[in-house]
């Protein structure tokens, strides 16, 4: 098992998806850094009320005050609508878990006993290595930005700790949604359309489609995980603003997160020992 | 049970369509087995059985006599069944590196070593989908060397490759076969060349294996003829069917003479044909080409 993941990992860091995804978001980090920094509208919205009397130029300066790790934190995890970080690395993901079958290679290594587990096992654990990297790198330029900014860092660990790991079990129920896409259909277009679908929310027209109908005594747009994950919110940013009613917390997305990650996984299971490879 | 490999009543099937019926084969230790049939027989579909890449509908596979279960070997195997898997954008080194990494393997000796036995050692930093059918078919082959394999599966390693090529691969098995003591089975429909070198075969067709047979068995069984060439062919004719009771003979042309019985008594042929005194210019035993065997068997061509 270890030697399989030590392959996974070899494979993984030389994945070009992976780095090309942490530029982009840097990429994206910048603009908006940049978008916050000039553009009074932005500072109007994150002003708390009664401000508003301020001319636009005192309120610009207020506002650059107010901008600190949670506030570029929460815009690229959970804008709904925009969720950036969940795109990049979904699909990074749809990469590196469709690689062996679009080349091939997966056939090399049928032969080596019980290798369907270790890929499930191995693939799960490099992914989520992948996040943490992700993750940590985004971190660091969040930072680097507040500072460029001028402000003092603070980093309040008991908000952003749970806030991150939520986004995390978030990703992994990505990953073995996307996971369970390659190992039925066994493609790379499988793999791609299923990491957007799934991380641009697709799956919540569905959800809205059948609240309409209206047959469940729920409302199931609740219950969406991309939905709630993205309306997960820290203090001092503007998702903490837009949002109406309570915030929705860890303890809301974590059982979905989960329940899907499990769910996936025993799906995948059972898939494996049945599905014929079609190479 | 003394087989390396054994399959009972193997069965695969895709909706109504059996690829693969009741297929049973045997493959000692340290042959080569060449499996034949057309193309659709089912050769490919009982190669992906033996390498586990799909589940059998019925039927069990047997290695050293152990009933495999849940697709796990337990001897170490090797196989390209059908065309190489490489990642493209990786070199020679590279992809044989993350197989070896993932078995603990991964030694740079060894690595070395199986770059010179499929020699690819001088292809350097050159990316896989640059190399051409030869090199990428060594390569994938070389990956399935990468455990010193017991089991060696190889499912029409040759084909499309020019002769040359051919050739390579084949002094590159037999040397497998006899310095690693590698047990190959390789699935071919070039019968000549498979003939060349393998050393037991197994016929299948339209998904059922109809007949196994060793290279000793082939030899003996598919003599076909005596042929004779003489100046006095119609009294060598007439000779052997008074003196020796033959009857299934036929004339070709004004000098040769087929003798399609008693092929295993050729010597007593000759020495009755010298005794009395008839001049013979050419004698000698015929043998069927495998492929002719093999269209005596399945009555068709194997293209
Ligand atoms: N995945 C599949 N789905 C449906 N039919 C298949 C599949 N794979 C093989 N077959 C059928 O099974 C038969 C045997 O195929 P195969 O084992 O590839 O033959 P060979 O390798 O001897 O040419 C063929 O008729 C083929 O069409
Ligand atoms: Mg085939």
């Amino acid at each position: 098992m270890m030697q399989y993941l030590k392959m996974d990992i070899r494979r993984m860091l030389r994945t070009r998806g992976l780095y090309i995804g942490i530029l982009v978001s840097l990429f994206f980090l910048g603009i908006f850094s940049v978008a916050s920094y000039l553009v009074t509208g932005i500072a109007s919205e994150i002003m708390p009320a009664g401000s508003g009397a301020l001319p636009p130029t005192e309120l610009l300066v207020q506002a650059r005050k107010m901008m600190n790790v949670n506030y570029f934190l929460s815009f690229f995890f959970s804008m709904p609508g925009f969720r950036l970080l969940h795109m990049l690395l979904a699909l990074f993901a749809a990469g590196f878990l469709s690689k062996e079958h679009q080349t091939g290679y997966l056939k090399n290594m049928f032969s080596i006993p019980r290798m369907r587990e270790k890929w499930l096992v191995s693939k799960m654990i490099t992914l989520l290595l992948a996040s943490l990297l992700f993750y940590a790198v985004f971190l660091l330029a969040c930072v680097i930005t507040v500072m460029l900014f001028g402000n003092a860092v603070h980093i309040n660990w008991s908000d952003i700790g749970p806030f991150l790991g939520t986004q995390l079990t978030v990703d992994m129920a990505l990953f073995a949604l996307i996971m369970l896409a390659v190992t039925v259909i066994q493609s790379r277009t499988a793999a791609v359309v299923s990491a957007l679908m799934l991380s641009f929310n697709m799956q919540g027209l569905l959800y809205l489609l059948i609240d309409q109908i209206g047959f469940l005594p729920f409302k199931l747009r609740d219950y969406g995980m991309m939905n709630l994950a993205a309306q997960m919110s820290l203090p001092e940013t503007l998702t903490s603003i837009l949002t109406q009613g309570d915030p929705v917390t860890a303890s809301q997305v974590l059982p979905l997160s989960l329940g899907w990650f499990a769910v996936a996984l025993v799906f995948i299971w059972l898939a494996l020992r049945r599905v014929d490879y079609k190479g | 049970m003394s087989d390396l490999l054994s399959t009972a009543k193997l069965s695969k099937r895709y909706g109504k369509k059996f690829a693969l019926r009741d297929a049973d084969i045997h493959i000692p230790k340290g042959e080569i087995y060449g499996l034949i049939g057309r193309n659709g027989a089912g050769k490919t579909t009982l190669l992906k059985l033996i390498n586990s890449q799909i589940t059998a509908t019925s039927g069990q596979i047997f290695l050293n006599g152990e009933k495999m279960r849940f697709g796990v070997p337990t001897i170490r195997i090797g196989a390209l069944v059908e065309s190489p898997g490489l990642y493209p954008d990786c070199s020679a080194r590279e992809n044989l590196i993350y197989k070896a990494i993932a078995l603990g393997r991964n030694k740079p000796g060894h690595i070395d070593q199986l770059l010179r036995t499929v020699e690819l050692s001088d292809t350097g930093k050159k990316k896989a989908k640059q190399f051409s059918l030869g090199m990428k078919q060594r390569l994938a082959i070389a990956l399935a060397l990468v455990d010193d394999p017991e089991l060696l599966i190889l499912d029409e390693p040759i084909n499309g490759m020019d002769p040359q090529g051919i050739k390579d691969i084949r002094e590159m098995l037999v040397k497998i076969n006899r310095e690693m003591g590698a047990t190959i089975v390789i699935s071919s429909h070039i019968l000549d060349e498979l003939a060349k070198f393998a050393t037991r075969y197994g016929i299948i067709k339209d998904g059922q294996v109809l007949r196994e047979f060793t290279r000793e068995q082939l030899e003996q069984e598919n003599r076909s003829d005596i042929r004779i060439e003489s100046p006095q062919i119609a009294q060598v004719e007439a000779a052997l069917r008074e003196g020796m009771a033959l009857s299934h003979m036929q004339r070709q042309g004004d000098h040769t003479l087929l003798v399609q019985e008693e092929v295993e008594r050729h010597e007593q042929i000759s020495r009755f044909l010298f005794d009395r005194g008839l001049y013979v210019s050419q004698f000698y035993v015929r043998h069927e080409s495998l492929e002719e065997y093999f269209m005596g068997l399945t009555g068709g061509t194997v293209q």
